[in-house]
């Protein structure tokens, strides 16, 4: 199996945060993403904010890795930014946009959004920033003209508050990606499983059992790249004998579909009782203790790490309670 | 000429990075007619024959030189048809069986001649599987119901119903037991001589390479290191030295009587029945 059989977002080098133990690196984006969520003051949030931006400078991640899964998420990031904006009506009124819609910016805006549809997909880069400019430009466009019969006139308000919130809201969605792509790039998905084996074990006390539950997740962990082997397999045979995924109307694709599902189904439970035969013959009872391969131990690195994040929660805490005084 | 590869390369790595890419098939040229041809491609695992196979059936597109199949130019910038390629280029994949999926042997079977838009898709589809030797009473079964070794022929009859003129099998024989391994080579021989398709095997197996086929392809690495008539390759100890190959039983057992017994004996035979009757020869002769 090669590198690309690696799945997920796991990049592979070795930084302090790769070698910290998974159980240290769970608990401390649990302490942090609440630390996120009470912290209510801009300037605090840009702080905390550097501090995960030093944090990731010095994991030597490539930037560009936590850029990509921002992209992923800008759309959601502009839109609730906008949509505050738009809403939140208190504070002080900054400022006031007066728009006249007249039948002439109607048919450009209609123009351009057509245009947009047969372009947008030959358009790679900075996708949403050109449709932001795009938007930009129309909203001017209806800012500046009053020409060729008017229809209507609206005004869009800025307020202080809603410019407040609209950029914690950006800023905190941006915390919660940094952190939960730290730990993602950093932990191979059996680590993050062994450690929320462990972490968990205690709620055996009360009889939930967490160790078939981690058992069943790193069993699938350990299938989806065989699996996915399988399927391109499969893919190919069903090709050759004319099978065509991408044309034809729906009920024929549907139909081709199953020439994919049901041999993928059957190859699974074959590989299922195979690997449940195996298991048994090897002494496997599920509710039994057993130790585990993986020893994970809690070393002078992840007790630094801890207490790291205790304090960033335990300053939060007092701040909010200072300022709300 | 069918088939006919010019200096292709094929990497599974993104072209982009072609300057460090491995590349698994490295300026291979090749010919093959449309009919009658019964070749073995063989070669060690990760050789870069099922990667072969899958370029001549256009499932891979090569990074750089000619595939011209049936007058067709596969290439990666224009878009040809494929599936007239992949009709007239039967491929039969190692374990064929898991490809099976409809409720009745009969629809599966005719799930290729469906997809090719066939007339007579029921025709072809029962003519198939009465020459993989199933019965037209199973017809209506399910496919699943069916031993390992009748699925593995209800899989094939779903590449024979297209009616290609060029079928590549790859491992064919893989799990079979020695009399389901006749079998299938007496179906491929039938296949090459009766109805004159070409036949394609690739294969570890140097007793399949030498009871059924003419002609020999060895790949090492990517690199087509030979090409010609099967006893070429097996009068050739040096090639098969350096590639380590093997040779079939009947070779191997009439060289070792040849140097035990000191006798003049024509050991290149490719079948046991023919080792027999040139030993009986060569030790009546002496007899006498
Ligand atoms: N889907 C794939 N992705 C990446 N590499 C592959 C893939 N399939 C095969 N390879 C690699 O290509 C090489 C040739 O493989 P293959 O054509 O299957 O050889 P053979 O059939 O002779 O055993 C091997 O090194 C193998 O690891
Ligand atoms: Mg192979």
């Amino acid at each position: 199996m090669n590198d690309k059989m690696v799945f997920g977002q796991y990049y592979p080098i070795n930084s302090w945060v790769h070698r910290l133990d998974p159980r240290a690196k769970l608990l401390s984006v649990l302490i942090l993403m609440i630390s996120v969520f009470l912290i209510d003051s801009i300037y605090i949030l840009l702080g905390f904010l550097g501090i995960l931006f030093i944090i990731v400078i010095s994991t030597r991640i490539p930037i560009g890795k936590f850029i990509n899964s921002f992209k992923m998420m800008s759309f959601v990031l502009v839109l609730t930014f906008i949509i505050q904006i738009l809403f939140r009506k208190d504070g002080d009124l900054l400022i006031t946009f007066n728009f006249q819609l007249t039948y002439f910016s109607l048919m450009i805006i209609v123009v351009t959004l057509l245009l947009w549809l047969l372009v947008s997909k030959y358009i790679k880069y900075f996708k949403l920033l050109i449709f932001l400019i795009v938007l930009g430009g129309l909203m001017a466009l209806q800012y500046y003209t009053n020409i060729w019969g008017h229809i209507v006139s609206y005004h869009i308000d800025i307020y202080s508050r809603g410019l407040v919130m609209g950029s914690y809201v950006v800023l905190r969605l941006l915390g919660v990606l940094v952190i939960s792509s730290l730990l993602t790039f950093s932990t191979k998905p059996t680590e993050l499983n062994n450690g929320l084996d462990r972490l968990l074990s205690p709620l055996k006390k009360i009889g939930i059992k967490i160790s078939i539950l981690s058992m069943m997740i790193s069993i699938a962990l350990r299938f989806i790249p065989t699996l996915s082997l399988e399927a391109d397999k499969i893919l190919k045979a069903q090709a050759s004998r004319g099978a065509d995924f991408k044309e034809g109307s729906l009920k024929q694709r549907i139909g081709q579909i199953v020439a994919l599902i049901v041999p993928m189904f059957i190859i699974s439970y074959k590989r299922a009782y195979d690997l449940a035969d195996a298991m048994e013959a090897r002494g496997y009872i599920p509710d039994n203790d057993r130790t585990s391969i993986y020893v994970l131990k809690y070393r002078f690195s992840d007790v630094l790490t801890l207490l790291f994040d205790f304090l960033v929660l335990g300053l939060t805490i007092f701040l909010k309670v200072a300022y709300a005084i | 000429m069918a088939i006919n590869l010019s200096q292709v390369n094929f990497s599974y790595e993104p072209v982009k990075k072609r300057k460090t890419n491995h590349f698994v098939l490295k300026d291979i040229d090749l010919k093959i007619e449309g009919k009658d041809e019964f070749i073995a491609i063989v070669g060690h695992t990760g050789s870069g024959k099922s990667t072969l196979a899958q370029i001549l059936n256009a499932l891979l597109v090569c990074n750089s030189g000619v595939v011209d199949i049936f007058g067709k130019v596969v290439s990666r910038k224009k878009k040809v048809k494929l599936k007239n390629i992949r009709q007239q280029i039967g491929l039969v994949f190692q374990f064929p069986e898991y490809q099976l999926f409809e409720e009745t042997i009969l629809k599966d079977v005719m799930f290729g001649p469906k997809n090719f838009k066939m007339a007579n898709r029921e025709e072809l589809a029962k003519k198939a599987l009465e020459t993989v030797g199933i019965s037209p009473d199973m017809f209506e079964e399910s496919p699943f119901a069916l031993s390992g070794g009748q699925m593995r022929r209800v899989a094939i009859a779903g590449i024979l119903a297209s009616n290609p003129n060029v079928l590549i099998f790859d491992e064919p024989t893989v799990g079979l037991d020695p009399l389901g391994k006749k079998e299938l080579l007496d179906l491929l021989k039938k296949l090459n001589e009766e109805e004159h398709k070409s036949i394609i095997i690739i294969t570890h197996d140097m007793e399949v390479v030498s009871s059924a086929c003419k002609r020999v392809i060895v790949l090492d690495q990517g690199i087509k290191v030979f090409d010609g008539e099967k006893d070429e390759l097996f009068k050739n100890d040096e090639l098969i030295k350096a590639h380590s190959l093997d040779y079939p039983n009947s070779i191997k057992i009439l060289k070792e009587i040849k140097e035990k017994l000191n006798i003049d004996i024509n050991i290149y035979q490719y079948t046991i029945e023919d080792a027999f009757l040139e030993l009986k020869r060569v030790l009546g002769d002496s007899h006498e």
